[in-house]
């Protein structure tokens, strides 16, 4: 079928979207933490972000050959090669950390104090910030957006678009579903006003040279001649 | 100009009543009417205005003095609609975030041909719904009234609770429904817990 770019682009993005969703359904349990989708010459390589990879395979590989058959009859992916990657830290995670805090809203935990042990927990993994909204009929009848901010994070800009990890996960509530959007900006975040000073002993080294070597030598012998501190006599 | 708000929520929260509360102070208690008031909430709403446990599509109103503030009509409301003094109905609807036309589904479609106006794109409370036709009656038109899209209130040093509507804006001054920034700071949580269970999340 011959399609437009445009249209490709997003067809090919619905893919991505629909794919995620359904690893996010399937893998919860596993602490799914997204998906990275590389095509090679030989198939499609998906490499799967997990909390506990060992779930993700399960025994035998059973479940992650169940997942690549979903992957290449459903999804029409071809050759699809699954690889599993352990997270090392959940806490800079996004999406485990948004999964995290959906499934402590639905076993009824009270939102502000989830948020704000997600928060302190995330901060104490060393990101330079983060952000939790929690928005929807949350506790009444007025649908409203609770948002939990601690350290900087950036919405615009190219430190926004290359840095910031941003996860949205939905809880369902007794009063309705209530979505959790979490974004982090990573300990390796390098934001363009961001100044480094050159060290001191670079400076040190550009001065040195400057001084005259052979007045400080003459300087040194006759010191050591008044003193009458010669080796020969 | 009078106003009916259709009570069409199960209960009567304190976020309802401080909107109502507004509502009547804004217009009068003797032009403001509650219809579809069960038992449990008729005492309260019975102090600010007069109640009718009826639905306002049963209750004996002539059609044609009715206007239904319906943000699915086509129309915009303007002062011409309001000099011959209509009833107003305004749905006392707690909205969703995203808006999902219940003031339509519940009151317009049910009452037959009437007449149904929109207050611009914007979805506001109940209580600033009636504050923007009153500024209309006032003489202004829909386009010159200000309102803030979605306000954030700080709450604590890093939480915030930004709300779910447009909130209209008089001079420089935001018309926030009073009362509500003290109850979202201090006194939802009781509430919170009432209806969630669980401890206190500032102790």
């Amino acid at each position: 079928m011959n399609l437009p770019a445009e249209l490709h682009f997003i067809s090919e993005n619905i893919k991505r979207l629909r794919i995620n969703e359904f690893l996010l359904s399937e893998l919860r349990r596993s602490g799914y933490g997204g998906m990275e989708i590389q095509r090679t010459p030989l198939g499609t390589r998906i490499a799967i972000y997990a909390e506990r990879p060992g779930m993700v395979i399960g025994g035998r590989g059973k479940q992650i050959k169940r997942l690549t058959k979903v992957l290449e009859e459903e999804f029409k992916i071809e050759n699809p090669q699954l690889e599993v990657r352990e997270v090392e830290v959940p806490e800079l995670n996004a999406m485990i950390m948004a999964q995290r805090i959906a499934s402590a809203l639905e076993r009824g935990m009270h939102f502000r104090r989830v948020s704000y042990t997600a928060l302190k927990r995330i901060m104490d993994a060393g990101a330079k910030g983060a952000e939790i909204i929690i928005s929807g009929k949350i506790s009444g009848e007025r649908a409203r957006y609770e948002k939990f901010r601690e350290g900087h994070i950036r919405k615009c800009g190219e430190a926004a678009e290359n840095f910031v990890l941003e996860a949205d996960v939905q809880a369902n509530l007794k009063p309705g579903i209530v979505g959790v959007v979490v974004r982090i900006m990573p300990p390796y975040a390098v934001f363009p006003d961001e100044i480094k000073l050159k060290e001191q002993e670079q400076k040190v080294a550009q001065i040195t040279p400057v001084s005259k070597p052979e007045e400080a030598q003459v300087e040194a012998v006759a010191e050591s001649e008044k003193s009458g501190d010669t080796k020969e006599g | 100009m009078k106003v009916i708000i259709e009570h069409c929520e199960p209960v009567l929260s304190t976020w309802l009543l401080l909107e109502y509360k507004y509502a009547s102070k804004l217009i009068g208690k003797r032009n403001l009417i509650f219809s579809n008031v069960k038992n449990l909430a008729k005492g309260k709403l019975q102090r600010i205005g007069t109640t009718f446990s009826e639905s306002i599509t049963k209750l004996p109103f002539k059609k044609a003095e009715l206007i239904v503030l319906d943000p699915k009509a086509r129309k915009p409301l303007k002062a011409s609609d309001l000099k011959s003094n209509p009833i107003l109905v305004v749905g006392g609807i707690l909205g969703e975030a995203i808006p999902l036309g219940r003031t339509h589904e519940f009151i317009t479609k049910k009452i037959r041909n009437v007449k149904a106006r929109n207050l611009g794109k914007a979805q506001f409370s109940i209580d600033g719904a009636i504050l923007v036709a009153k500024l209309i009656e006032g003489g202004k038109k829909l386009s010159e009234i200000k309102a803030r899209l979605n306000p954030e209130i700080k709450i604590r040093k890093n939480h915030s609770i930004q709300l779910g509507y447009a909130v209209p804006v008089i001079g420089k001054k935001l018309k926030i429904t009073p009362g509500l920034i003290k109850y979202l700071k201090k006194d939802i949580v009781k509430d919170e817990l009432k209806l969630i269970g669980g401890e206190n999340p500032w102790q």
